[in-house]
């Protein structure tokens, strides 16, 4: 496959022009989800809700006792709860939506001869696509030009193995899914390995996957704990309600045979009891919690990541891009027993091969962060040498995989007889396929624990030659020439130590898990405030050790090294085995198992696949660590104001139960009717309770442990003190009805009364 | 109180204004009085019914800095 510049000039893409026409003539790459919720179903849905069903028994029981205007203002509020429920929902599924479109599958096109990023659905027919491993493609499409390059395709053919895909050839027509070698990729399917740049042939419904109709699964907003929580709490208040109900109506009907009264009272007494608010206020507090994450370059995918965050214990990081800044410089290279430096103005003659192999094993526009600085590197210290070589041909690349960290370029000069080969990659890869001795092996080995062991990530480089015309499958059939070491250079992120501390003072483990060696990773743990540094298990130990063992020992232990993607989903289960509540980093085809194993998988938004995107709770629009702490900090503020939102609504359904109840006991004249407590409940409860959303985080948010994950927002200290307030204002405003009454005041003026030092005594419930 | 006055939020104002225009308007919109039952409350009504709340609101400060008291306790504890 040609490179990514050279993509851009073979490949112009369609102008804007074109897309747009396009587009207006084709719609959005999108395949019909399923059906959209009309404002008919909200408000169906809504009527099945136990307030609704009060308000209307309201307005009956006006009715009976001659009161239209009563009964009038009653169907009033009967409009609201419906008009509040279908704002709310619209507003919660649009804000939801906004966030899926932006954690939404994306592609890489090339259009005006440029490379850029667009979300999946602006593909259009015709758009050239640039598809990488861990891709999910877009849309049906041709191969262009591909380089080892695999798709999984059971999503449409069910066959589990990925197929190999070839290159055009020009002249065969578009084929049905199924088989090897084909030039064709289709919508939704996976690309499991290498590269390719392909033209797209179809969009939306008229992709293979379209005509089934079988979209991707989109996340369904599924109901968090706290939502279960909460809904098990207003059914049982609601029960408590209709007991109450019948218990007043029985009692007042039967004893003192004031039927109507009972009704009225019991009315308001189940009103007084159900708490509608709670469902109101965490659906929006949620919901706007995550609308405020997303100023923060976290993208929620799963509502109960939010509440999971503040309950987290643990955050396992990768470290390149998220702990440190992704930004490589090339400081040393060794080769032949020696060390030379690239800091030191002219690069020593006995360094440029090594260099020069470096750079021929990387990308002519290179893309990654460590080939940029290889490629910088050769232009700083080489140019001028024979050892830049601009009218090479690239005729081959062998890619990097899961069993050899290791990846080749076969060059060919302008009338070169022979093909030259470069090799980077995993200093025992390189080894391995330079068939070094043991003893080699292990001299070497030392050169590369001393490099990584100054924080440096150390890469092997060889070259080789091959002088038949067709070229092997493997990398291994070359005969290659070790050349030496190139150590590379990133910084840790300067606001990172910040962060680790911080999250020790919030009591969380701070795990790094990272490919490189323990020196390396070592070295930059130390940079970053990690505690214990010294002690690290490598993926070798890893595999060698029980499960049991692992939970022993990785409970002091916070760097893993050498360690390859699969391993990270051992590593959650023994956190979770030892009762951690897991947040996990991740990027990678392979990290995918451990995202979704996590209680908080994190995908990185810039150079994470599809799949870590699908896999993960949140997204990370910045990769960065802190965002990753502010994440939690933020998880943790939420959390404390739903928390004191419910407070509130216990407080204030106190008074509201208990002044619909004594007139019952005491003989007073009724104290609120359900026009009063509809008022307070649908409309003063619901606007006090906006403040605890807008509340600034406590002072201490990130010096406290972390939540205890089976905590319930309703634990005891919670419902105690919210009942010993509401009973408090209860108390008040009894005493004030009973005075004014006591006084002489009519009926109307000590409702009066009564009913503004309720509506006040609210309003010093928010303070 | 003090905290919540200290820290900055900005639906405060908002929410104690949109509260007292909802309680000013059925206390004294003859038509709204009538659905609510209530009477225009007089001065001295009214300063009863803020003494009221002002009480509420001294012991709801109270009780919080007893709560935070066990709250920090509970904390050195865990930690």
């Amino acid at each position: 496959m040609a490179h990514v510049r050279e993509v851009e000039d073979e490949y112009r893409g369609l102008s804007d022009a074109e897309v747009a026409v396009l587009r207006s003539k084709e719609g959005y790459n999108e395949i019909p989800a399923e059906k959209k919720r009309t404002l008919l179903d909200i408000a169906i849905e809504t009527m099945r809700e136990p307030t609704f069903a009060l308000l209307l028994l309201g307005a009956v029981v006006y009715i009976v006792i001659g009161d239209m205007e009563g009964a009038a203002l009653m169907l009033v509020f009967v409009a609201v709860v419906i008009g509040i429920s279908i704002y709310q929902e619209i507003k919660v599924e649009r804000a939801l939506e906004a966030l899926q479109d932006l954690s939404s599958p994306r592609a890489r096109v090339i259009r005006n001869g440029k490379q850029i990023v667009v979300p999946g659905r602006d593909v259009v027919r015709g758009d050239i696509l640039i598809l990488s491993e861990g891709d999910r493609v877009p849309a049906d499409v041709v191969i262009l030009s591909c380089s080892n390059f695999m798709v999984d395709e059971s999503l449409l053919t069910g066959e589990a193995v990925p197929v190999r895909k070839s290159t055009w050839d020009g002249k065969t027509g578009v084929e049905r899914p199924g088989g090897e070698d084909l030039p064709f990729a289709y919508s939704s399917t996976l690309v499991s390995q290498g590269h390719a740049v392909a033209r797209v042939l179809a969009i939306g419904t008229a992709t293979e996957v379209g005509k089934i109709g079988k979209a991707l699964e989109k996340i369904k907003p599924e109901p968090t704990e706290l939502q279960k929580e909460t809904d098990k709490l207003v059914k049982l208040y609601s029960a408590i309600g209709a007991i109450a109900c019948i218990a007043v109506v029985v009692i007042l009907g039967f004893g003192h045979g004031r039927w109507m009264d009972g009704f009225v009272l019991g009315l308001s007494l189940a009103m007084a009891l159900v708490p509608y608010e709670f469902l109101v206020v965490l659906a929006g507090f949620l919901a706007l919690g995550a609308w405020r994450m997303s100023k923060h370059n976290v993208l929620t995918r799963r509502m109960n990541a939010i509440q999971n965050l503040g309950a987290s214990t643990v955050l396992c990081s990768d470290k390149t891009g998220t702990l440190t800044q992704n930004k490589m410089t090339l400081e040393k290279i060794w080769t032949n027993g020696k060390t030379y430096s690239l800091n030191e103005g002219k690069l020593a003659e006995a360094a440029h091969e090594t260099l020069e192999y470096a750079v021929l094993a990387s990308q002519k526009e290179p893309f990654d962060p460590m080939e940029r600085a290889i490629k910088d590197s050769g232009l700083a210290k080489l140019s001028g040498t024979e050892h830049i070589h601009v009218d090479w041909d690239l005729v081959r690349e062998y890619t990097l995989s899961r069993n050899l960290l290791a990846l080749s370029h076969v060059w060919r000069a302008p009338n070169g007889k022979e093909y030259l080969i470069a090799a980077k990659g995993a200093p025992e890869a390189i080894f391995d396929l330079c068939h070094l001795k043991k003893g080699e092996t292990e001299k070497l080995m030392n050169e590369v624990t001393a490099l990584s062991s100054e924080g440096f990530r150390v890469l092997g480089v060889a070259h080789g030659h091959f002088s038949s015309k067709k070229l092997p499958e493997s990398q291994h059939d070359f005969e290659f020439e070790f050349e030496g070491l190139i150590a590379l250079d990133d910084p840790v992120r300067p606001e990172v130590a910040g962060s680790v501390r911080e999250c020790y003072d919030a009591g969380m483990r701070v795990i790094m898990i990272t490919g490189d060696y323990p020196g390396t990773a070592s070295v930059v743990a130390k940079k970053a405030g990690f505690f214990a540094c010294d002690d690290i298990i490598t993926g070798a130990e890893l595999d060698t050790m029980d499960d049991e063992r692992l939970r022993e020992r990785i409970k002091t232990v916070s760097v893993f090294a050498r360690v390859v993607p699969e391993q990270k989903l051992r590593i959650v289960e023994a956190l979770k085995a030892n009762g951690e509540v897991v947040v996990m980093t991740g990027d990678g085809v392979n990290d995918a198992p451990a995202l979704k194993a996590a209680a908080v998988g994190i995908a990185m938004g810039g150079r994470g696949t599809e799949v870590a995107r699908e896999s993960s709770a949140l997204v990370l629009t910045d990769d960065n660590f802190t965002s990753i702490v502010r994440a939690v900090r933020m998880g943790r503020r939420i959390y404390d104001n739903i928390k004191k939102a419910m407070g509130y609504i216990i407080s204030v359904h106190m008074p509201i139960a208990g002044i619909s109840l004594l007139p019952v006991l005491f003989d007073w004249p009724i104290a609120l009717y359900p026009v009063h407590i509809a008022f307070l409940e649908l409309i003063i409860d619901p606007v006090c309770s906006v403040v605890f959303e807008a509340e600034s985080e406590e002072k201490n948010i990130m010096k406290r442990k972390p939540r205890r994950q089976n905590e319930p927002l309703f634990d005891r200290a919670t419902l105690v003190m919210s009942t010993v307030r509401g009973l408090v204002l209860l108390g008040i405003i009894a005493f004030v009805y009973s005075s004014a009454l006591a006084a002489g005041a009519s009926e109307q003026s000590a409702r009066g009364v009564m009913f503004a030092t309720l509506v006040l005594g609210n309003l010093a419930l928010v303070f | 109180m003090v905290g919540t006055l200290v820290n900055k939020n900005d639906a405060l104002l908002v929410v104690i204004g949109a509260t007292l225009a909802c309680l000013a308007l059925v206390l004294y919109v003859p038509f709204l009085q009538e659905l609510f039952q209530v009477s225009a409350p007089t001065g001295h009504a009214l300063a009863t019914a803020a003494g009221g709340a002002f009480v509420a609101m001294v012991i709801f400060e109270i009780l919080k800095a007893v709560g935070q008291i066990g709250k920090k306790e509970q904390a050195r504890a865990d930690w």
